[in-house]
């Protein structure tokens, strides 16, 4: 039972003192709240006493109070109550602090490692689970192990201290009573046990139902068109209406549970309240007990009410944690697949020549292999060329490259080194990488920028943002570099987003610059210039240029046609458009559709 | 319990404003007024409920007083303690069954009023125009549906219906105090109950504010968090792991510190609470002490006393309760200033009060000099004029963004010009009831937009005229029925996230199915372009064909198999008719059309280039069905 929460226990070490005196702590905070029922049940005595025109009277065999005056043994009573109360404030301040302090570092602690171990995980990992699972982990499930850590823990010795404190001075003062107020009292954490399950299975459901509503109206928003187009409205609205209805039946099934559920929980606490009534007055009138004891049995019914209720709470709460540790578990277990080796070894400089010996490339779970056999020498400082049609396996062979996925030993080589034996942050770093799909984060341009460089200075981030034409863009904003992209800031065009993502590869000063198909949303135009500034920067430095504008990448040393996960085609421009092949039947193509944008 | 919602909000902007709002509180009360009954019920359940909380100190007061008198012979004493633990018992168990029955009388109101609500918001969506889809996110939409919604539940159930409880407790108890000793109710109420107030107030204030920081710092490591993985790529490529774990880890910390804040308040408050209880006992037992010692302030019993240390007890919680108010006033006037403002957007394309009629639908089509832009001046269509007559077969072609789909969307009046005249039938478009035209035409999109369900409800769009037979019958028509009884569930199979185990060419078929099914008059076609394997091609050509035949029909072609089909081929270009006429004789005109034919029409080689698309591999998230329609890529 509750196996992933014992995972945590490497997390508990770091803290053990602190949480040591957090406990200490609540025990003596605990001790106190103990104490004030016996102090005010005296009070109340005394009290009576006064009333009766008696004496002062303090607890047998505890406190004798016969010796001092009446009005000056009441203020020591009530000063008494205050102090301890003070007493139990001052404690009850430290317990927290400490208990709960520790159980957000904890969290903390383990939201930080949950992220660094993401950071190992290779993009084949990505490819196959969701973003949103990968986050519902470091937020719900680590929220649910986090209540785990402070609330359960605190309560449990909560629960321990104050019933076993509370049940040694009943037990002493009236044992048979004090045995009878406690079985109504051992139902409630049964009861919450109980309630716990049907009322999160029915929670469940409104959730899973209010999905339901929230798909629904993905659906309709979305579809709105052909809604529209066959005057689909009404039956959509009864549609939904349907749908909404259940929502609210079954909102309503979970309030039937929870009205049972609360009340019942007052109806047993009433019972206990009951016997010490009845039984305390039975017990009081035959004159084996006084008033202050009956005060102090109910006071005590009223203080364990809550550890009670916790206790079955806290067994539910475990179950949840367990079940979310054990998710975020999983993920911490996934090893990443790509690593440096024992053996890996530094790069050194990196003149630039790539070479790909019979290199075939299967993406794991998929059958058919992206890449087959591809043999290819690129030869440092040179620019080379990759076309083909979509999903031929361009983008796979310079993702390779990057190592962003596993190929085999001897396989690829950078410089002649194995890109599999080299270190996989060096190798990364000869690498300037602009992928298809543009991915920026919502930081400042500058930031976006300098994303690979961090100790770049502003003139270098101006000359590469230069490089990719996307300065004037730039200046043309408010804030220049220091404007924030993304949702709390601005968007960007698809073509000004490549054009940074450009500039952050440039600013590397890498032997190697791979674009990727960056410059789809760039007009020919500027795509011409980038390209053309490029060659400035790039020259005796190795580029790698996939592109479906042909007539952007004439200039290319070598131009590699890949069909199929294969090279059908390899030369100059002049030599391939002779071939009469996928090269030349594509640039004629682009041409005439170039010449009809002219019209 | 955990609150499911509490942390998916977390990703939302803060709203914050007004708590109070008399127009809009105003507004949402009447969504009470069909249940007002239920309400006057809930309303004096909770009465019950308070009162019997309330009795409960004076219970424990008889109780006392009686076992002090001495006056009362051991077997009264029996007797009467005896009636007032079964009066007790009574008690309990009315608070129990009014309880239970107030909790779901109020959830039923708060259900009603959402379920309301929300049907409403969703049925005026479905009014609203294109352009207003256009225009607001999916996402955005979603959200005044669902979570907006939401939070007028807790309104009602918190807002409304709990204050009543609060006030009856405040107020119970010092009626019932004040019945007992006016002068003890003085001194507790002057000497503590200020305390109270202020220190919930303050806790209030401070914890609200440390909540909401702690809210925004977990937004900003979400999102951190979020964007890391979804460019984890970029991180690994540029070396940027460290780095960015000690963003995330300085994130984290920072969100670990407001809790830290958020913690010292519920460290301070709780205590202290329970220190101003403390000191209000020892007011009262100071007040008894120098009663019973001769002071002549109060007659008052020692079960007098006992009693008011009961009602002290009570007086925390609904403070709090009250206190806590204010956040949820806040978000739901927040929710239902942007419920109503959706409520009362207009509809755009309003349907004419009295329209004309369609009847003896003919399909005679003719723009005159239409002029439409999607918004302000950046026309898509300028000047453009033709004229379809019923019965004909015209053909729209162009490149992208020629203004092809734009055409579409004004016949079926989706949006309304802003110059020239669109008329139907030799009526304006604007005169005759748009819903009557619609069911006249029947639209097959390009993107197939397919609803969860199954494929036969997928045909049939919920329209219940059209019987099984028909389904399969418009199915068998088109040949999409061989592939659909090639399904293991046949008709009746599910078409699982928007469509993803069929083949682009199975649905297009499917949508071709749909249209016949409603055997419409006219029918206009966006074909699509995506390659096809040969085979389904072939029963794509041949079902556009039979789609067609004795249909006045408008189709912005793709394939050269329906060219040469229609009657009249007109070509767009930039939001202009350039050239009209019959494939022979445009092909000799050597223009626009010609180019455009050796583009897309003619194979160069049998080869045709693919539509970018991800490497094959396995479908990890569906895609989601465009939203913008052509025309907008390029503006």
């Amino acid at each position: 039972m509750l196996k992933n929460l014992r995972t945590l226990r490497k997390y508990f070490r770091r803290y053990r003192r602190g949480m040591l005196a957090g406990v200490l702590f609540l025990l003596f905070c605990n001790a106190c709240e103990v104490a004030i029922p016996p102090v005010i049940g005296m009070a109340v005595n005394s009290l009576r006493n006064l009333q009766a025109g008696g004496q002062l009277q303090g607890l047998k065999g505890v406190v004798d109070l016969t010796g001092y005056a009446p009005l000056q043994g009441i203020v020591f009573l009530v000063l008494a109550v205050i102090f301890v109360q003070l007493t139990r404030a001052v404690f009850s301040f430290l317990q927290r602090t400490f208990i709960v302090r520790i159980s957000r570092r904890i969290e903390c602690d383990l939201r930080v490692d949950y992220f660094a171990h993401l950071q190992k995980l290779p993009p084949s990992y990505y490819d196959n689970v969701k973003t949103g699972d990968l986050m519902a982990r470091c937020t719900n499930d680590l929220l649910a192990v986090r209540m785990a850590l402070g609330p359960c823990l605190m309560l449990i010795f909560n629960t321990l201290f104050i019933s076993a404190g509370a049940l040694i001075v009943m037990l002493v003062v009236k044992p048979d009573l004090a045995l009878y107020v406690m079985i109504p009292l051992m139902v409630l954490p049964a009861l919450t046990g109980l309630f716990g399950g049907p009322i999160r299975k029915r929670f469940q459901k409104i959730q899973e139902q209010f999905g339901d509503i929230n798909i629904a109206c993905q659906e309709n928003f979305s579809g709105i068109r052909v809604i529209k187009a066959f005057v689909r409205e009404e039956h959509e609205r009864k549609k939904f209406r349907a749908l909404n209805r259940e929502y609210a039946i079954k909102n309503i099934a979970l309030a039937k549970v929870r009205a049972l559920f609360r009340p019942l929980l007052f109806l047993i606490v009433g019972i206990a309240f009951a016997v010490v009534y009845w039984m305390g007055s039975v017990k009081v009138i035959a004159g084996v007990m006084n008033i202050g004891e009956l005060i102090m049995f109910e006071m005590y019914v009223g203080l364990l009410i809550f550890p009670m209720v916790a206790l079955g709470w806290v067994v539910v709460l475990l179950q949840q944690a367990d079940a979310s540790m054990g998710r975020i578990k999983s993920v911490l277990e996934q090893s990443p697949t790509i690593f440096d080796r024992a053996e890996a070894e530094p790069l050194g400089d990196v003149a630039g020549e790539i070479e790909s010996r019979n290199l075939t490339f299967t993406y794991p779970g998929c059958e058919r292999p992206a890449l087959a056999g591809v043999n290819l020498r690129i030869a440092a400082g040179s620019t080379v060329a990759i076309v083909g049609p979509a999903g031929s396996g361009k983008s796979t062979f310079v993702k390779l490259i990057a190592r962003l996925y596993e190929v085999g030993e001897n396989r690829l080589f950078i410089d002649g080194k194995d890109v599999t034996k080299v270190r996989l942050k060096d190798l990364r770093a000869a690498v300037g990488f602009v992928p298809q799909e543009t991915f920026l984060f919502s930081d400042s341009i500058a930031a976006n920028i300098k994303y690979g460089a961090p100790d770049a200075d502003e003139e270098a981030v101006r000359r590469a943002a230069d490089v990719s034409q996307i300065s004037a863009d730039v200046e043309q904003l408010r804030e220049g570099y220091a404007q924030i992209l993304g949702e709390r800031g601005i968007s960007l065009s698809g073509g000004q987003k490549q054009r940074v993502a450009i500039a952050r590869a440039v600013i590397l000063d890498a032997p190697i610059l791979i674009l990727d198909d960056a410059l789809s949303s760039v007009d020919t135009h500027t795509e011409e210039r980038i390209l053309e500034r490029l060659r400035d920067v790039m020259k005796r430095r190795t580029s790698i240029i996939i592109s479906h504008r042909l007539s952007s990448i004439q200039y290319a040393d070598n131009i590699v046609v890949i069909e199929d996960g294969r090279i059908t085609e390899q030369g100059t421009h002049a030599e391939l458009m002779k071939g009469g092949g996928f090269y030349a039947e594509t640039y004629k193509r682009q041409q005439l559709e170039d010449s009809l944008l002219d019209l | 319990m955990m609150n499911g919602r509490g942390e998916k909000d977390f990703f939302e902007d803060e709203a914050l404003g007004k708590a109070f709002d008399a127009r809009l509180v105003k507004r949402l009360l009447k969504y009470l007024r069909p249940y007002k009954w239920r309400v006057v019920l809930a309303v004096f359940l909770l009465l019950v409920i308070s009162n019997s909380m309330l009795a409960w100190p004076y219970v424990l007061k008889r109780i006392v007083d009686i076992l002090t008198s001495k006056d009362l012979t051991a077997a009264q004493q029996m007797n009467s303690v005896g009636m007032l633990t079964v009066f007790f018992a009574g008690l309990i168990l009315i608070r129990f069954a009014a309880d239970y029955v107030s909790t779901i009388t109020v959830n039923i109101i708060g259900q009603n009023v959402v379920y309301d609500i929300r049907t409403q918001v969703f049925s005026h969506l479905q009014r609203m125009s294109l352009r207003f889809f256009d225009r607001n996110p999916v996402g955005r939409l979603m959200t005044r549906v669902t979570n907006d919604v939401e939070s007028l539940n807790q309104f009602i159930s918190m807002g409304v219906v709990t204050t009543f409880q609060d006030v009856f407790m405040l107020g119970g108890i010092l009626i019932w105090m004040f019945a007992f000793d006016v002068r003890l109710t003085l001194i507790i109420v002057v000497a503590v109950v200020p305390f109270i107030v202020g220190l919930t107030l303050w806790f209030k204030a401070k914890s609200r504010s440390a909540y909401r920081a702690v809210r925004m710092r977990l937004a900003r490591i979400n999102a951190y968090a979020n964007e890391n993985i979804t460019g984890m790529n970029m991180v690994q490529l540029f070396n940027r792991q460290e780095k960015n774990r000690d963003r995330f880890s300085n994130l984290s910390r920072d969100f670990r510190g407001e809790w830290f804040r958020a913690i010292f308040y519920h460290a301070v408050y709780f205590p202290g609470i329970e220190i101003l209880g403390t000191v209000a006992a020892g007011v009262i037992i100071c007040y008894g002490a120098a009663m019973y010692l001769g002071a002549s302030i109060s007659t008052a019993s020692l079960g007098t006393l006992i009693a008011f240390l009961g009602w002290i007890g009570m007086f925390f919680q609904p403070i709090r309760d009250l206190a806590e108010k204010y956040n949820v006033m806040q978000a739901a006037m927040a929710s239902s200033e942007r419920i109503f403002k959706i409520l009362d957007r207009p509809e755009e394309i309003t349907n004419p009060a009295k329209p004309r009629p369609l009847r003896g639908f003919k399909g005679r089509m003719e723009f005159k000099n239409v002029w439409f832009a999607y918004n302000d001046e950046n026309w898509v269509l300028k000047d453009v004029s033709f004229t379809v007559e019923p019965g004909r077969k015209v053909a729209f072609v162009g490149a992208t963004g020629a203004g092809k789909t734009s055409i579409i969307n004004l016949i079926c009046r989706f949006y309304d010009i802003q110059r020239g005249r669109i008329l139907i039938d030799g009526k304006d478009i604007r005169e005759i009831d748009k819903y009557e035209l619609r069911k006249n035409i029947g639209l097959v999109l390009q993107d197939v937009f397919l609803f969860s369900g199954d494929i036969r409800g997928n045909i049939r769009l919920g329209e219940e005229r059209i019987t099984d037979e028909k389904v399969a019958q418009a199915a068998e028509h088109v040949n999409a029925a061989r592939f659909i009884e090639r399904l293991p569930g046949g008709y009746r199979s599910e078409v699982q996230e928007r469509g993803a185990t069929l083949s682009v060419g199975e649905r297009q078929l499917l949508s071709f199915a749909r249209a016949l099914a409603y055997d419409p008059s006219v029918l206009i076609l966006d074909e699509a372009t995506s390659n096809i394997d040969t085979q389904t091609e072939i029963l794509i050509q041949d079902a556009v064909e039979k789609l067609m035949k004795g249909r006045t029909s408008i189709v912005i072609a793709h394939r050269l198999s329906t060219i040469r089909k229609v009657d009249n081929i007109i070509v767009l270009h930039k939001g202009e008719i350039k050239e009209e006429g019959t494939h022979e004789e445009l092909l000799r005109k050597g223009g626009i059309y010609y180019r455009l034919y050796q583009l897309q029409y003619r194979d160069i080689n049998g080869r045709r280039m693919r539509p970018v698309e991800e490497p094959e591999r396995v479908a990890i998230d569906p895609p989601l069905p465009d939203t913008d329609y052509g025309e907008h890529e390029w503006q």
